[in-house]
């Protein structure tokens, strides 16, 4: 009875929801309107000016790197808060003591000629990719997070089928590996930050690439400048994809040693699956 | 000079999370001070930024980029934001040093590493709730949301045990109120192509279509809501503040929810103040406030477990802010301030003792606290006071806040204001009989036979005596802090609605 | 028109699968359904008719903003991807655990099983009022 009165509650709160919605968007301007506030105000300049006053050719860019610079700084903290969340949640003891038997899973290398194959063809294309999404962030779809992302990802897939960087160390429970890439993931938050001081050491504003002593046109010196938070984002995100991956497959894996704060003794009752 | 600082406060903290973090991996240790002193840094340079608008009474602001207005992103700290951001980052101060989980028994005392690391998400969450005081911008408001948001998953989840679970649903609607918030946002943005609160309050009046202003209205304030733990979107509160480790649950309980209160008042009772809807949304918030003061006492007096009793009372106290930022006047905000403040004060101090305690004996019932006042007369007295301040009593700040909360639901008059001022009535009577039961066992009661003693750990005893002296500072001289600190907050928002009407 | 409506209904969907669905991994996916709903929410309003994508040919110089798609909605986008991925993970790694520790993620088990658990007695002591703890919570 009580269910079912909550189930009905719900629904009469998502209906309300869904209907109040649709009733505020057929309010907003159609769709696709040139004259609409959002096509008209504060974004021409975006459009118009981005390529003199910042130097690239992506809009989206210009404004994700320099008109709101700030927004990305932030986000560059939120992934990275990510990783640090993940670290502080599921690392023990970070470059541990040698555990005894060898785990199960993730942690140990798989021995499989066609994965170890794929994975030497494929690694080498991934990462350079993940490069020239980064460097090619200004002239066409791209920048520090996608490169980031992929960067990332093809060092998971090294991980995967290769194990962890010292084999010897496979025990320990968060290697050398996964000690470098959150070290890089903080440094690349840093360097953000560092650039965006820099700028007020010369005069300017928090993040005001403009007054940077790199070159006589400010929209070029801007241009550097993004390539510069850009190339932070790429390290911060790269570091924080293979930290979180890290520390959830060896999460994983180790089920049954105890975490910090964690009962010593596991519950006993488990389900399947 | 004092726009380059203003343009730190958000940089420093962050840039804190960043490095202690690294440094706590490299070398192990020394991110205790290297914690302390930066926190103490950023809270020397808010007090600059606020000591200069309180003397000039104009808002700094630090145009991120360079970039003006609406096209890039504007910090600007008025007396409102600078209070905001001289609270939050004081109290950072208190808990900085403090061991960051090891008050759970020496037997099990967290590595450097890990203290290293808990303190990073302390930094970061410093740095996002300034943020939020700070920026001008409403996207950029939403991300510091989700900074400060990851950074306390991360705070409480560090306790263990069932505060991973807690964590995980303050997670899920933690997200919940990001999004609708974020949705809220896109609204505003379709009806006025622009993101910055000014530009948006000069352009809102002017726009024709009520439903979706109404939908961006609901939107922002649900989601707002939920952060502020306003009835009955309180559901992850209770449990994210009892299972916290006690240096993050004292934090989290003083700033967390009151941040996302001042994001309230500042989108509904500035930006969006011009539009029909907003003004609904203000009244909502009186009658949930009021309910919110009445269940959450009402819930306080029903818990026998000590955190938990204080954990519903801050539902109480949300309750009572909220409502005074829904009746709006000068007086109801100089309230909800002033009562931000005192109870940001009184609850960190309970929650850092009270969870200090309970995390040594092992033990949180409230029956655990008994005998204490002749073992630790000091730390006993410190939470007296605090308790006080809880419930309302002279000569604590509490008692000047509650107060000016009753004088101003007096003054707004109507069903609502007298509705608000019988439940801050009743909630100091819960609160009396809730907190002198706790007191009577502490300072009349023998300690329980095989307990061990009570001790609360030095490096939080020192915070909980010296925020009990705030406390009964905050009272004594009450009328200074009406003066220099809460006036020109209140003059920030008040008066520029008092020109609009 | 359309996109909206899909934007609504997602959005919806992903509040309710939040708080109706009992397993915790489910409530993950649904809240990543809502935030892909705000997301096509915001890219609808970026459109604009006879807009191309928003990135000039290497040898223009002038735009003219009514030939362009408005690039900011994406780049704000773009940052709400991220905060959506970091929530995630980080929510992956509470799961995992939760799993760990309590052998489930299934709500009302979790909930039967915090009730009774050990954790209580380390944390509270006194083991005879474990079970009220969270005695008067409203459900969720």
């Amino acid at each position: 009875m009580k269910a079912r009165l909550r189930a009905a509650a719900a629904a009469l709160i998502l209906g309300g929801l869904f209907v109040g919605l649709l009733a505020g968007v057929r309010d907003l301007p159609p769709i696709g309107d040139p004259s609409s506030p959002a096509s008209t105000h504060v974004s021409p300049r975006f459009i118009e000016e981005a390529r003199r006053e910042t130097g690239a050719l992506n809009m989206v860019t210009a404004v994700l790197a320099d008109y709101r610079g700030y927004d990305t700084l932030g986000e560059t903290a939120v992934i990275f808060a990510a990783g640090l969340g993940a670290f502080v949640i599921l690392a023990a003891s970070i470059g541990g003591p040698r555990r005894e038997t060898p785990g199960p899973g993730l942690s140990h290398r798989v021995d499989s000629l066609l994965l170890d194959t794929a994975a030497r063809v494929l690694a080498p294309f991934l990462l350079l990719f993940a490069v020239y999404v980064l460097v090619h962030g200004h002239v066409s779809p791209g920048g520090g997070f996608q490169g980031g992302v992929l960067f990332g990802l093809g060092l998971v897939t090294l991980r995967l089928v290769w194990g962890p960087p010292r084999p010897d160390r496979a025990a320990s429970r968060f290697g050398p590996g996964v000690r470098a890439s959150f070290l890089l993931a903080s440094a690349g938050l840093l360097a953000y930050i560092a650039i965006g001081i820099a700028a007020m050491a010369f005069g300017g504003a928090f993040l005001d690439y403009g007054v940077l002593p790199l070159g006589q046109d400010p929209a070029h010196v801007r241009e550097l400048a993004t390539l510069g938070v850009e190339a932070a984002v790429f390290v911060a995100v790269s570091g924080t994809v293979a930290v979180l991956f890290e520390t959830i497959a060896v999460g994983v894996a180790e089920t049954g040693r105890p975490l910090p704060n964690e009962d010593p003794a596991p519950v006993e009752a488990r389900e399947e699956g | 000079m004092i726009e380059a600082l203003a343009g730190l406060l958000v940089a420093l903290p962050l840039a804190g999370a960043a490095l202690m973090p690294m440094v706590a991996v490299l070398r192990r240790r020394g991110t205790r001070w290297l914690a302390f002193g930066l926190h103490l840094l950023t809270f020397a340079a808010a007090a600059a930024v606020f000591a200069r608008t309180a003397a000039t009474g104009e808002a700094i602001a630090h145009r991120m980029g360079g970039w003006p207005g609406p096209f890039g992103i504007e910090l600007r700290l008025d007396g409102l934001s600078a209070l905001i951001a001289l609270l939050v980052t004081g109290l950072s101060c208190f808990v900085a040093s403090a061991p960051v989980d090891a008050s759970r028994g020496a037997t099990r005392r967290a590595s450097p590493v890990r203290e290293g690391l808990v303190r990073g998400a302390l930094s970061m969450l410093v740095a996002g709730l300034v943020g939020i005081a700070a920026t001008r911008d409403v996207f950029n408001l939403f991300v510091f949301l989700e900074i400060s948001s990851l950074a306390v998953y991360t705070l409480v989840a560090s306790g263990g045990g069932r505060a991973t679970v807690a964590a995980f649903r303050y997670l899920i609607a933690g997200t919940a109120a990001g999004s609708l918030y974020l949705l809220g946002v896109g609204f505003l943005y379709g009806l006025t192509g622009t993101l910055n609160m000014d530009d948006l309050a000069a352009r809102l009046p002017g726009v024709e279509a009520d439903a979706a202003l109404t939908a961006a209205v609901a939107l922002i304030a649900a989601g707002l809501a939920i952060k502020a733990a306003l009835f009955p979107l309180h559901g992850w509160l209770p449990d994210a503040y009892v299972f916290a480790p006690a240096p993050a649950a004292g934090f989290i309980s003083a700033v967390m929810a009151k941040v996302s209160a001042y994001a309230l008042l500042r989108l509904l009772g500035e930006t969006l103040r011009g539009i029909p809807a907003g003004a609904m949304a203000l009244e909502t918030m009186v009658w949930l406030g009021t309910l919110g003061v009445l269940v959450g006492g009402g819930m306080a007096l029903a818990q026998r477990d000590a955190p938990r009793m204080l954990a519903w009372s801050s539902v109480s106290a949300m309750g009572a802010i909220l409502l005074a930022v829904g009746i709006g006047s000068p007086l109801a905000l100089a309230g909800a301030l002033f009562h931000v403040v005192a109870h940001a004060l009184a609850k960190g101090c309970l929650f850092l003792g009270v969870g200090g305690l309970a995390e040594t004996l092992g033990a949180g019932d409230r029956r655990a606290l008994r005998g204490l006042g002749r073992r630790a007369p000091w730390t006993a007295a410190a939470l007296t006071l605090a308790a006080f301040s809880m419930i309302g009593l002279p000569p604590t700040a509490g008692f000047s806040s509650k107060l000016l909360l009753l004088r101003a639901s007096l003054a707004e008059g109507g069903p609502a204001g007298v509705a608000a001022f019988v439940a801050l009535l009743a909630s100091s009577g819960l609160a009396a009989l809730y907190f002198l039961r706790v007191l009577e066992g502490i300072w009349f009661r023998p300690r329980p036979e095989g307990r061990p003693a009570q001790r609360l750990p030095r490096a939080l005893a020192a915070p909980v005596l010296s925020l009990a002296v705030l406390v009964l500072l905050g009272g004594v001289f009450s009328a200074v802090v009406e003066r220099e600190f809460v006036s020109g907050a209140v003059e920030a928002v008040a008066g520029a609605t008092a020109d609009e009407r | 028109m359309t996109p909206y409506a899909l934007a609504a209904a997602l959005f919806t969907l992903g509040l309710g699968g939040m708080v109706l669905l009992p397993n915790l991994v489910r409530k993950l996916l649904a809240m990543n359904v809502m935030q892909v709903a705000v997301i096509v929410f915001f890219i609808a309003l970026a459109t604009k008719d006879g807009g191309r994508v928003p990135i000039l040919e290497p040898g223009e110089t002038e735009a003219i903003a009514a030939d362009f798609m408005n690039p900011l909605p994406h780049t704000l986008m773009l940052t709400a991807i991220v905060v959506s991925v970091a929530t995630t993970g980080l929510a992956l790694g509470l799961l995992i655990r939760i799993w760990r520790q309590y052998g489930s993620l299934d709500e009302r088990i979790l909930l039967s099983r915090l009730r009774g658990s050990g954790d209580d007695a380390t944390r509270h002591g006194a083991g005879d009022d474990a079970t009220r703890h969270g005695a008067g919570e409203p459900p969720r």
